[in-house]
């Protein structure tokens, strides 16, 4: 998630900033395990809300992020 | 007995602590007007330059809030340093007074913001500066350099006729002769053009217009190198002009939409001009993104867009020019521009009243020109509204 930068790590949506959300860890934290498995929102969901700033730059930044993500594991 | 329960101590200073911020997506508006130090050593520190703080000792000298958007204009104009001002004309009259001392000539472009002139080519006079004010070409600018000039301003395109001078090869006299390019780039903003990538010296803005771009703000911006904005921000700590904290906020707001909202305004601008321009009530149009502007390659060279301000002149007197302007539905009457509303204005009755009918015509304050100021407003709906009004002149 660190190398995810035009992205904000926060909750919340609708403004001219990008922000992600993993609703796991956020919007749903406080929902118990089996509750979650029930509304299929298990540790890999992840939530964009799409800002305002160039489509391009928001692509290739996701790009990065996928790319090192993926190298990591 | 109970003594005391709540005094004025307890009141000033009870629970008070410092407040958790830093994780808030929007900048915070920090209101205060000293900051403190936790001992006399951390206050050393910062004088003598030992501390990793930044925020000085009092608000006149710098401030949290207005700092970060100060960053972002930087970041936006290519700059390395942006000093924030309560005004365009507080960041024009504390850079001329920065950059210029007695015995300096400087030549200031004749179409121009009226205080902007009369400050530099009239008030400076007091303290041993003078000034040319030259038609806004490269050719008369140039003829007006002396030994003695220290500092050439125009805007970029200049208000109200928006004249578009090739700033790139007056930055490049400039480091020849030895004189700054300073440019006033409110009308261009950086999304149309960026005057320090063509090796100008410092950047102005009256950040009241696009830059925040909702008629809700007054703010000016000085960017350009550090050590060029330094001496400015410097004397700004004296004479006092600063941006306030909520302004500042209200600024990053705008800034936030710049982009788009300064798209709109060229597609706007560039349509109406062309309807003006077709339309038989209307003798003239001044809009550097149509063919017959005298300008028209120069502005197609340094610019990608040409902005909201169209210039016209009605073939119609005084009162038919004045009975237009009362017609019209959408624009406002009002001066400014850059916001997302539409405004107009006869130009003459706004900014000349009580100037003399030979300066008038010497500046081409005609009694049948009008300067719109395009919004955000679509473009079908105000060519309709300028369209009726100009039918019933």
């Amino acid at each position: 998630m660190s190398s995810v930068s035009i992205w904000t790590l926060a909750v919340s949506l609708g403004a001219v900033e990008s922000i992600i959300t993993v609703p796991s860890k956020m919007t749903h934290l406080s929902y118990p395990r089996e509750a979650l498995k029930r509304l299929g929102i298990e540790d890999n969901p992840v939530r964009l809300s799409v800002g305002i700033h160039d489509i391009g730059d928001l692509i290739a930044n996701l790009e990065m992020a996928l790319k090192r993500a993926t190298s990591a594991e | 007995m109970i003594e005391r329960r709540v005094g004025s101590t307890e009141c000033v200073r009870a629970g008070a602590g410092p407040c958790e911020a830093s994780s808030s997506i929007t900048t915070p508006i920090v209101h205060s007007a000293p900051f403190t130090f936790e001992s006399t050593k951390d206050l050393v520190d910062l004088v003598e330059g030992h501390s990793e703080r930044q925020q000085p000792e009092y608000g006149r000298m710098g401030n949290p809030t207005v700092t970060c958007v100060e960053r972002r204009l930087a970041a936006l104009e290519g700059a390395e340093k942006a000093q924030l001002f309560a005004s365009g004309m507080a960041a024009i009259t504390t850079l001329f007074f920065a950059c210029l001392e007695s015995g300096d000539h400087m030549v200031i472009t004749s179409d121009c913001y009226k205080r902007t002139r009369d400050f530099g080519a009239v008030f400076l006079k007091k303290f041993g500066v003078t000034a040319s004010v030259v038609p806004p070409s490269f050719k008369s600018i140039e003829q007006a350099i002396g030994p003695a000039t220290r500092l050439v301003f125009t805007e970029m395109p200049t208000n109200p006729y928006l004249y578009v001078v090739d700033v790139e090869r007056l930055a490049e006299l400039g480091h020849r002769r030895s004189f700054l390019t300073v440019v006033d780039s409110t009308f261009a903003t950086p999304v149309n053009f960026r005057p320090l990538d063509c090796s100008v010296d410092l950047v102005v803005h009256s950040a009241t217009k696009y830059l925040g771009g909702h008629n809700d703000l007054i703010a000016g911006v000085v960017a350009g190198s550090a050590g060029l904005v330094q001496p400015v921000s410097d004397l700004l700590m004296t004479l006092g002009g600063i941006c306030d904290p909520t302004t500042a906020f209200l600024l990053e707001r705008g800034l936030q939409t710049l982009a788009i909202r300064v798209a709109k305004h060229n597609t706007n601008g560039q349509a109406i001009a062309e309807f003006l321009e077709a339309h038989p009530r209307v003798s003239e149009v001044f809009y550097p993104g149509l063919s017959s502007h005298p300008q028209y390659d120069t502005a197609k060279k340094l610019m990608t867009g040409f902005g909201g301000v169209v210039t016209f002149l009605l073939d119609a007197t005084f009162e038919e020019t004045a009975r237009f302007v009362d017609r019209l539905q959408i624009p406002r009457l009002a001066p400014s521009l850059g916001g997302v509303e539409s405004l107009v204005e006869q130009a003459v009755i706004m900014g000349y009243w009580d100037a003399p009918r030979e300066e008038r015509e010497t500046l081409g304050m005609k009694d049948n020109l009008v300067r719109l100021s395009l919004g955000i407003e679509d473009a079908e709906d105000i060519i309709a509204d300028l369209d009726q009004a100009l039918n019933n002149v």
